[in-house]
C-alpha cells in the first residue's frame, strides 16, 4: 500500500522535469505522470484498483480542452478522490479560476511556474504528511517521504493513544 | 366729351375718338405708335354708346401721331369693366406711358384691380359732377406727367401745402421768430448731454424747441434702455404728448449739449393764436418728424422680420448641426474606444517586440550552451580510462539524446516491460525517465558491462535533459520569433510578407487558447504580400480568439448540460471540442483571401449588426470587452490595408472572410 502522486501536465518537457524532481521519492511513493485528463482518470482508477492511496495530485491549469481547476473540482466531488491533497502547478491561472479552485476544489496549495526543486519537494513532503495525518495512516511505512519531525510526533502520540 | 376736348385741347394735341376699345386698339396697332419721345399722340377709346375717346398730339408736329398721351374711358354699371377694356390696349407697345383717366357714370366702380395694381390708374372722376375747368386742368397735369415719363424730363415740382422748401433748422428759426414776435424774447436754455427732457409715463406740460444739439428718444424697458430714435428725433420735443395732453411715451435724453427754448403748453398755444402761420410750420415739422419716425419704425420692422427669418434659418441650421455633432460625438466615442484598444494592443505589440529582441541574446546563449554541454559531457564520458565503460556510457547518453517523446500511456507500458527485465519498478521508472526506450538496451546495460545500471541511467538522463533543454529552448526561440511579427505595428508597410508565416505566428502564440480544438490549415500557394505584418497578426489573433471562444463557450455549455459529473476512466484520447479551419487562396488576381471558420454555434442574427461595437457583450450575460473590440480592431486594420472583411454565420458555425490586396495602395494622408 503505497502513497501515490499523480502529475497532470500536458507538456512533455515540463512533465519530465516534475517527475525528475520527484524521482528520488521512489520507491516509497508511486509516481504517475499523466498527459491529459482522460489519462489521469485511467491512472487514478488503476491506483485505486491496486489498493494504493492517491495522496496527492499535482495539476497544471492550462490543459487541452479543459483546465486543471475543472479536473480538481471533479476530483473533489468524487468520494474516491475527495481526500486527495490537491495542488495547482501553473504558469497562468486567472483570479477567477484560482478562486474556484480554492472554493470548489478545496485547493491545498498553489505552485507558480517556474518552481524551485527544493521548494517543490518541501511542499510535496508537507502535503503527504498532511494526508497521512488526516487519514490517520500509520506513517511508519512512509517515513522517507514525510516531514520527519511531524511524522515522529504522530508516531509518538499515536503510540500513546493506542 | 370729344367736343369739349377738341375745343379746349386741340391747340395742344390731336384728338381721336373711338366708339369701342377694339376700334382704338385696331387703329393704333395699324399705324403703330411712334417711339419718338418728343411727339406724344394719345388716344382715348371708349365703349360704343359712350362719348369721347381722345387722342392728342402737339399741333406743331401734327404730321403723325407719335405716342398716346392719355386716354379717357367712360365706365359705368352698363359698360364692360375698365380692366377688361384697357388691359389689352395699355399693354401694347407705345402705351407704356399713356395716362389713363376714368370717367365714371356710377359712384361704385369695380373691375379696376389690374389698373390699380399695375399703377396705371392715373385719374378718376364722377361724370355727373365733373367741373369742366378743373377737368381740363387735370388733363393738362396728366399731359405734363406724360411728358415727364415719356421723355424722362425732370418732373416739375408739384408742391403740397406741407411741402416747405426750408430745412428743419430754417423752419425752427421761423417758428422761433414767430413765437418771439407773439410772446417777446425767450431765453435760450443750454443743457449738457444726458439731460432728460421728457420722461416715460410722466405728464408732459412743456415743449422744448431744439435750436442746436441732438436728442435721443429712449424706451426704458425692464431689460434696459433701447434707443428708439436719434437721427429721427424731431426738433420739437414733447409736441406729440402735449398735443394730445397725455403722458410721454418715450424718454427724451440729450445726446449732446443742447440749446433750446422751453415753452409751456399755454405759451405755445397763445403763440399759435397770435401767429397762425406757426401751425403750418409746426405741422410741417410734425409730419417730417413723424415720417422719419415712421420710416425708422418701418425699417426696424423690416429688420426685425429679416432678423427673425435669419434667426429661424440659423436655428434650423443649429439643430441640424447639433444632430450632426451628436452623430459625430457617438462616432468619436466609438473611435476613441477602438483607438484605445488599438493603442493598447500596439503598445503591447511594441513591448512584446522589445521583449523578443531582448530575449534573443540569452536564448541564443541557451541554445549554444545545450550544444556545448552535450559535447563536453560526450567528451568527458568518452575519455574514461575504461573504454568498455565509456562505450556503454556514450550509448546510454545517445539513447537519452535521441529518445522519442512518448505518451504517458506508452511510458507506462515501457515501464512494465523494463520492470520485468530489471526486476525493480523504481529502476524501470528511472530508466524510462532517463530516456531508455529500448528493452534490449536495458538488458545489455543490465548485464555486467563495466557500467552500473545506475551509471547508465545517469548518462541516459543527461542525454534526455539535454534533449529537453534543446526542445524547450527551440520552443522559446520560436515563440520569440513569432512575437517579432507583432513588432512595427505602425510605420511603413513591409513588402514580401509570407501570409502563412504570419498566420502561423499568431497560431503559435495562441496555442494555449487553442488547446482541445482541432486546427485544420489549408494553405494554397499564394504570392507574398505588402502589409503591416504586426497589424495583420493582430487581426488573426483576434479572429482566432473569437473562433476559439465560440467553440469553448459552446463546449462548456454542452458539458454542463450533459456530462456533469464527469465519468472518470471512460474516454480514451479526448475528442477535439471543435474545429477551426483556416484556408487561404487567391480569389482574383492581385488579392488574397483568408477564411477562418469555426464550427461553434454561430452568431445570433439579432446581435450580428452590433458585432463591431466596442462595448458589445456576449458571454452568458457577462460584460465582455473582448469580442467587439477584437472585431472592431480587426475591421479597422483590414480597412487600413484597403481590404474587406465579411462575416458568414449560421447555426453550423461562423466564417470570417478577409480579402487583402497584394499591394497596399499608397495612403493619401
Amino acid at each position: 500500500m503505497k502513497l501515490a502522486i499523480v502529475i497532470l501536465e500536458d507538456e512533455p518537457e515540463v512533465r519530465a522535469a516534475l517527475e525528475r524532481d520527484l524521482v528520488d521519492l521512489l520507491p516509497t511513493v508511486r509516481l504517475e505522470p499523466a498527459e491529459d485528463v482522460a489519462n489521469a482518470r485511467e491512472i487514478i482508477a488503476e491506483i485505486l484498483d491496486d489498493g494504493d492511496l492517491l495522496a496527492l495530485a499535482l495539476c497544471d491549469h492550462r490543459l487541452p480542452g479543459t483546465t486543471g481547476v475543472d479536473f480538481l473540482v471533479e476530483m473533489a466531488r468524487d468520494e474516491d478522490t475527495v481526500d486527495t491533497r490537491k495542488v495547482l502547478v501553473t504558469g497562468q491561472a486567472d483570479l477567477e479560476a484560482t478562486v474556484r479552485a480554492v472554493n470548489d476544489a478545496d485547493l491545498d496549495h498553489y505552485i507558480a511556474k517556474p518552481w524551485d526543486r527544493d521548494e517543490l519537494l518541501e511542499i510535496v513532503t508537507d502535503q503527504l504528511t498532511d494526508y497521512v495525518e488526516i487519514q490517520g495512516i500509520d506513517p511508519i511505512h512512509h517515513m522517507a517521504v514525510l516531514d520527519q519531525a511531524r511524522a515522529l510526533e504522530m508516531i509518538r502520540s499515536g503510540g500513546r493513544s493506542d | 366729351m370729344a367736343a369739349l376736348l377738341r375745343e379746349r385741347m386741340a391747340n395742344r394735341c390731336e384728338i381721336a375718338t373711338f366708339s369701342s376699345v377694339h376700334e382704338a386698339a385696331a387703329a393704333f396697332s395699324r399705324s403703330g405708335p411712334m417711339d419718338d419721345p418728343g411727339t406724344p399722340a394719345p388716344a382715348a377709346p371708349a365703349p360704343a354708346p359712350a362719348p369721347a375717346p381722345t387722342v392728342a398730339e402737339p399741333p406743331e408736329q401734327s404730321h403723325a401721331p407719335a405716342a398716346v398721351a392719355f386716354m379717357t374711358v367712360v365706365v359705368g354699371n352698363d359698360t364692360a369693366s375698365a380692366d377688361a377694356m384697357l388691359q389689352p390696349i395699355a399693354t401694347l407697345p407705345g402705351f407704356a406711358s399713356t395716362r389713363i383717366m376714368l370717367l365714371c357714370t356710377s359712384l361704385d366702380i369695380s373691375g379696376v384691380q389690374w389698373l390699380t395694381d399695375s399703377g396705371r390708374l392715373d385719374w378718376v372722376g364722377y361724370v355727373p359732377e365733373l367741373q369742366t375747368g378743373a377737368f381740363i386742368e387735370n388733363i393738362e397735369n396728366q399731359l405734363v406727367r406724360f411728358r415727364e415719363r415719356h421723355v424722362n424730363a425732370p418732373p416739375d415740382r408739384v408742391s403740397s401745402v406741407f411741402d416747405q422748401p426750408d430745412t428743419d433748422v430754417e423752419i425752427i428759426e421761423k417758428i422761433q421768430q414767430h413765437i418771439e414776435e407773439a410772446l417777446g424774447k425767450q431765453p435760450r436754455l443750454t443743457v449738457p448731454a444726458g439731460t432728460r427732457l421728457t420722461i416715460t409715463d410722466k405728464r408732459v406740460e412743456e415743449v422744448t424747441i431744439i435750436l442746436r444739439g441732438s436728442v435721443a428718444l429712449i424706451h426704458e424697458g425692464p431689460r434696459g434702455d433701447i434707443t428708439m430714435h436719434e437721427e429721427s428725433t424731431g426738433p420739437i420735443i414733447g409736441l406729440l404728448a402735449v398735443s394730445e395732453g397725455r403722458r410721454a411715451f418715450l424718454t427724451a435724453v440729450t445726446t449732446s449739449e443742447v440749446t433750446g427754448v422751453r415753452l409751456t403748453t399755454e405759451q405755445f398755444n397763445s403763440a399759435i393764436a397770435g401767429h397762425p402761420d406757426i401751425t403750418l410750420l409746426v405741422a410741417t415739422l410734425f409730419i417730417r418728424s413723424l415720417d422719419r419716425r415712421l420710416r425708422r419704425a418701418e425699417e426696424l420692422h423690416i429688420e426685425n422680420a429679416e432678423l427673425s427669418e435669419q434667426l429661424a434659418i440659423e436655428r434650423s441650421q443649429l439643430a441640424a448641426e447639433h444632430a450632426q455633432l451628436e452623430v459625430a460625438l457617438a462616432n468619436l466615442e466609438e473611435a476613441r474606444t477602438e483607438l484605445m484598444a488599438h493603442e493598447r494592443l500596439a503598445s503591447l505589440g511594441t513591448l512584446a517586440a522589445g521583449m523578443a529582441h531582448e530575449l534573443n541574446n540569452p536564448m541564443a546563449a541557451v541554445a549554444r550552451i545545450s550544444e556545448h554541454l552535450g559535447e563536453d559531457i560526450s567528451a568527458l564520458l568518452g575519455s574514461a580510462p575504461d573504454s568498455k565503460w565509456a562505450n556503454h556510457a556514450l550509448t546510454a547518453l545517445h539513447a537519452g539524446l535521441d529518445a522519442q517523446s512518448l505518451s504517458t500511456r506508452e511510458e507506462r507500458a515501457l515501464r512494465r516491460e523494463l520492470a520485468r527485465i530489471t526486476g525493480d519498478e523504481s529502476v524501470a521508472q528511472r530508466l524510462v525517465l532517463a530516456g531508455i526506450r529500448d528493452a534490449g538496451l536495458a538488458k545489455r546495460l543490465g548485464r555486467r558491462s563495466g557500467i552500473s545500471l545506475e551509471g547508465a541511467e545517469k548518462a541516459a538522463s543527461a542525454g534526455t535533459q539535454l534533449r529537453n533543454l534543446r526542445s524547450a529552448s527551440t520552443r522559446i526561440t520560436d515563440l520569440v520569433s513569432s512575437l517579432r511579427s507583432y513588432a512595427r505595428p505602425d510605420g511603413d508597410p513591409v513588402t514580401d510578407v509570407d501570409l502563412h508565416q504570419n498566420l502561423d505566428d499568431a497560431i503559435r502564440l495562441l496555442s494555449h487558447k487553442l488547446g482541445g480544438i482541432d486546427l485544420v490549415r489549408k494553405y494554397r500557394k499564394i504570392p507574398r504580400i505588402e502589409c503591416h505584418p504586426g497589424q495583420l497578426a493582430q487581426v488573426w489573433t483576434n479572429l482566432l480568439t473569437n473562433a476559439a471562444e465560440a467553440i469553448i463557450d459552446a463546449s462548456e455549455e454542452a458539458g454542463r448540460a450533459t456530462t456533469d459529473p464527469a465519468t472518470p476512466g471512460t474516454s480514451e484520447t479526448p475528442a477535439p471540442i471543435g474545429t477551426i479551419r483556416i484556408r487561404t487562396g487567391q480569389p482574383t488576381p492581385g488579392w488574397l483571401r483568408v477564411e477562418i471558420a469555426d464550427d461553434g454555434p454561430g452568431i445570433p442574427e439579432a446581435i450580428l449588426p452590433r458585432i463591431f461595437e466596442p462595448r458589445f457583450t456576449t458571454k452568458s450575460g457577462q460584460v465582455r470587452f473582448g469580442m467587439g473590440i477584437g472585431m472592431g480592431v480587426a475591421r479597422t486594420i483590414v480597412g487600413k490595408h484597403h481590404g474587406t472583411m465579411r462575416i458568414d454565420t449560421s447555426a453550423a458555425g461562423t466564417t470570417i472572410i478577409v480579402e487583402l490586396p497584394i499591394r497596399t495602395p499608397k495612403e493619401e494622408e
